[in-house]
């Protein structure tokens, strides 16, 4: 059962005194979401398993690298991040995966929660999320799973605040078109 | 109705366990200390020489930054020992070898002696040179001197 936690409640300071029960609920708030960040991005739950439990052992690590305990979500991911890059990288395949695409601002008032899928439309818009490109589903699951802000998700994927909402503008636009023929 | 966020998280519940396992591995292994000490431990250690972590840092990349120029010295270095090795005769090796001469050069400086030796203390076994004749000069001229006898 996912615990869910405001970031502010979250025992950071407990670890960085390394108080592996501080550890546990933390890594219990984010293991879910960390994982369907990276099995989305790399499709093989294997791989996925590994990179998640490299991304626990490096923050146990570098925990003193924080400086503010409320990003320490956007920090593992970051972390997360970093390691899906490098096994790409050993695959031969960052510069398909980091294509940049051209910058377009986002648009105004998204929130994660406006979009709702109906049961229907599930393996459709899955199959969508799937088809994306790495760097733009990239960006959608940050948003969409951790309701991540846009400089966070800048930060977590080591790109300009404005490539980031270009990313997210056309992943949103493609998902919604979607959606709406799916509804019509 | 569902936000993507659910369809997301639903749709990979099935791998909680396996997560459950990861987690309870990693903070397993914090508790008896197999991992790296907490950061802040660590800060506090680093806390002592903060100095010189900064020197050893810059020391390392003075020395990467020298490495191919380092490695082409010690190239030529070795090569210079080698060459030296194989050439000079050591100078001990010398002197030990000419204080130990082999067997046959100690035989041949004892029959050199021993010629020596002979030659100094017996006499010549040889017959000496017959002496050359006694030559009486002959006379300058034809012309015989004038004698009372003659007349």
């Amino acid at each position: 059962m996912l615990v869910v936690a405001e970031p502010e409640q979250l025992p950071v300071p407990r670890a960085r005194a390394g108080d592996p029960a501080a550890w546990d609920i933390l890594f219990r708030r984010y293991q879910l979401p960390l994982y369907v960040y990276v099995f989305e991005l790399v499709h093989d739950e294997q791989a996925s398993l590994d990179i998640v439990q490299e991304t626990f052992i490096a923050a146990t690590r570098h925990l003193g690298s924080l400086r503010e305990d409320g990003k320490f979500g956007s920090w593992m991911f970051g972390i997360a991040h970093q390691k899906c890059l490098q096994r790409w990288r050993k695959q031969g395949r960052e510069a398909a995966a980091l294509e940049e695409l051209a910058a377009e601002p986002a648009e105004s008032g998204d929130d994660p929660a406006e979009l709702v899928i109906r049961a229907e439309q599930e393996a459709a818009v899955m199959k969508l999320l799937n088809q994306l490109p790495v760097a733009q589903r990239s960006v959608l699951l940050l948003h969409f799973v951790e309701d991540f802000p846009l400089e966070d998700i800048a930060a977590v994927t080591g790109t300009a605040l404005g490539t980031v909402k270009s990313r997210l503008h056309y992943a949103k636009k493609a998902l919604k078109e979607l959606i709406e023929r799916g509804e019509s | 109705m569902k936000t993507l966020r659910e369809v997301l998280l639903e749709k990979h519940q099935a791998v909680e366990p396996k997560l459950d396992t990861i987690r309870e591995q990693v903070t397993a292994g914090l508790a008896a200390g197999t991992t790296d000490a907490p950061p802040q431990a660590k800060e506090m250690a680093r806390g002592w020489q903060p100095d010189a972590s900064a020197f050893q840092i810059s020391w390392r990349r003075f020395l990467w930054s020298l490495r191919w120029h380092l490695a082409g010295l010690s190239a030529v270095w070795l090569v210079v020992l080698f060459l030296d090795l194989d050439h000079t005769p050591d100078p001990m090796q010398g002197v030990t070898r000419r204080a130990t001469p082999s067997p046959r050069q100690l035989l041949a400086a004892l029959r050199e002696n021993q010629r020596q030796l002979r030659e100094l203390i017996a006499a010549p076994d040889w017959e000496p040179a017959p002496e050359p004749p006694k030559l009486t000069p002959s006379p300058r001229s034809e012309i015989r001197p004038f004698t009372n006898s003659a007349v």
